[in-house]
């Protein structure tokens, strides 16, 4: 017998699925609102829950996280509304096993009861695997438990891994960490940095050369493929790739040979690929700029890291582990910090993540020299200045609801629509600096906007550029 | 962008991509050392993100030293020219997680493309940083 837990604040629906539980022969416990369901999951031993999206303190979606880490680590079943594709795909993105549709088929809730317990079982009876080595890994926050069992899944198997990710999350750790807990550890673990790559260069450092393939290649050359034999192929933002190799770097993917530059003879390579990327390859598809049969191919596995600022649990830890890391490092004693410095760090975004975090740990300790206690002072400027910003503006916003419609039907619907466009952009470019504090290069890669143009726009709305 | 150059074997090239670095790297963000403890201290106290290291013909023993350190290199990109394309020496050099591997033997060109890449990239503003 199985205990199910169902969150729903419409008690009908709550009674009804109620009903089909008990019929099947397991326990059923209601839940009404988000925090109890969060308190029943912490305190019963669940093995399902059955959660509604809409409830009236939140998005049943958004506690799927803590859920997930309750100590019964239940399945999730998500109740959507009928015909809501996009609720469906959230549901699995977060983690849900699996979801049904309003109106509730008794058929289609037995049936995925049925499979949630199977697949359980067979959970708990297989081997407990060996604790996974994660160095340099820090963290526990509910957004990164999911990426823990990715990498164990993905560790366990042979399979391509994408991990996505903005820049600074961890996504070369989590790549280093799937090799190292693989079969494959004893071998190389070999970095392709597709950004630092010239496009001249891609094919033979790739594929490797041999002597007399070009003007200047004196002597053969293996390439990374080669070297990456028996081991693991750490292609390092893999949207850099250019067209033209992405077409031969398929055929190497679904066939593990290739050919050298120069050669006639196919050379293979048991290699097994990682893949990292920053940017949304999806979006690069529709534009025509990353090849989707390529795409496909990757994403067998897909590790999304989340951004520091969805898991600012880990700051604590992260900031004990590196602090001492480079006190050890400087050979200082270790530091200690003021409250101040702990609320800074909480209250900073991170748009360059851990990778920013761990910076403005180092600068705050060569700061602070001999001085025992760390303070906000001993952070970087910009930091310090972001949110003396953030706090002056947040006071100016006015916390007053919005105008009724007939205030704002003063003028032509056109002038309307135009002064909301320009206050929407403006609002858009202030929260964009604010974002990459100030970094016009970072603000137009954010924004996909031209240097010349971003600055035009900054003027128009009299945005100060840093 | 700081470039810290350590010049760990024969010249091979060596003074001839120095020169060539010179033309855009300025001259007080390139710091050539000729010493693995010298190389070790620059790397500890380096500030900046996007600083990258060239190791220039290291030995297998020099390798080994480097990868005792290789926590540290990971605060930037790390381009390696190698002396040989040997196992060992290729399996070494891997473990640091290398940016790029060139070859003493093919001269200068290749390691001078991708800093010239990294270094305009990071003019322009659109730093490929890596996916860490």
């Amino acid at each position: 017998m199985a205990t199910i837990l169902i969150i729903d604040d419409d008690p009908l629906m709550a009674e009804s699925l109620g009903r089909i539980v008990s019929k099947i022969g397991h326990d059923a416990i209601k839940a009404t609102s988000i925090s109890e369901a969060l308190q029943a999951v912490r305190s019963h031993e669940v093995d399902i829950v059955f959660c509604d999206v809409r409830m009236p303190d939140g998005s049943g979606l958004d506690i799927l996280p803590d859920i997930r880490v309750a100590p019964s680590a239940p399945e999730v079943i998500i109740i959507t509304g009928f015909g809501d594709p996009d609720g469906a795909e959230l549901a699995i993105k977060k983690g849900a096993w699996d979801y049904v549709e309003k109106p509730i088929s008794v058929k289609d809730v037995t049936l995925s009861i049925e499979r949630a317990l199977q697949y359980r079982d067979r959970k708990k009876t297989s081997v407990k695997p060996v604790a996974l080595k994660t160095e340099g890994i820090v963290g526990k926050a509910p957004k990164l438990v999911p990426c823990f069992d990715v990498l164990a899944q993905a560790a366990g198997s042979d399979a391509n891994v994408l991990i996505t990710g903005e820049t600074g999350t961890g996504k070369e750790l989590f790549a280093l960490a799937i090799h190292r807990n693989n079969a494959r550890a004893g071998r190389n673990f070999v970095v392709v940095d597709c950004a630092a790559l010239p496009e001249t260069l891609v094919e033979s450092t790739l594929f490797g050369h041999l002597r007399g393939a070009f003007t200047g290649a004196d002597k053969p050359r293996e390439g990374l493929i080669k070297q990456a034999d028996g081991g693991t192929l750490f292609l390092d933002e893999v949207g850099e790739l250019p067209s033209s190799i992405q077409k031969s770097f398929l055929r190497v993917l679904q066939e593990r040979r290739f050919r050298p530059v120069g050669g006639g003879q196919e050379v293979s390579s048991d290699f097994r690929l990682v893949a990292a990327t920053n940017r949304r390859l999806e979006d690069m598809v529709r534009s025509g700029g990353f090849r989707e049969d390529l795409l496909f191919r990757l994403r067998t596995i897909v590790l999304e890291l989340p951004p520091l600022r969805e898991a600012k649990e880990d700051i604590k830890d992260l900031v004990v582990h590196y602090v001492l890391k480079f006190c050890e490092q400087y050979e200082i004693p270790m530091k200690s910090f003021s409250p101040e410095f702990h609320d800074v760090l909480m209250a900073y975004d991170w748009p360059g993540n851990v990778r920013e975090l761990i910076q403005a740990l180092e600068k705050a300790i060569v700061s602070a020299k001999d001085e025992p206690v760390l303070f906000p002072r001993h952070l970087p400027e910009h930091i310090r200045v972001h949110l003396a910003r953030a706090s002056i503006l947040r006071k100016r916003t006015p916390s007053s609801p919005a105008k009724a419609p007939d205030d704002i039907a003063t003028g032509s619907l056109a002038a309307f629509r135009e002064a909301g466009l320009a206050k929407l952009e403006a609002d858009y470019l202030e929260s964009l600096m604010r974002k990459t504090s100030g970094d016009i290069a970072e603000a137009c890669r954010v924004s996909g906007l031209s240097r010349s143009r971003l600055y035009a726009l900054l003027k128009r709305h009299r945005i100060p550029a840093s | 962008m700081n470039v810290i150059f350590y010049k760990a074997g024969p010249n091979g090239g060596a003074d001839e991509l120095l020169r060539s670095l010179t033309g855009f790297v300025p001259g007080d963000r390139l710091n050539t050392v000729s010493d693995l403890t010298s190389f070790s201290e620059r790397i500890r106290r380096r500030r900046d993100p996007d600083s990258i290291a060239v190791i220039w013909n290291p030995s297998r023993e020099d390798l080994r030293a480097l990868g005792a350190m290789k926590d540290i290199l990971r605060g930037g990109r790390t381009l390696l020219s190698l002396a040989d394309q040997e196992a060992e020496t290729i399996a070494l050099a891997h473990d640091l997680l290398p940016a790029f591997i060139a070859y003493v033997d093919d001269g200068h060109t290749e390691i001078l493309s991708v800093l010239e890449k990294l270094v305009r990239a990071k003019g322009r503003g659109a730093g490929p940083g890596g996916s860490s």
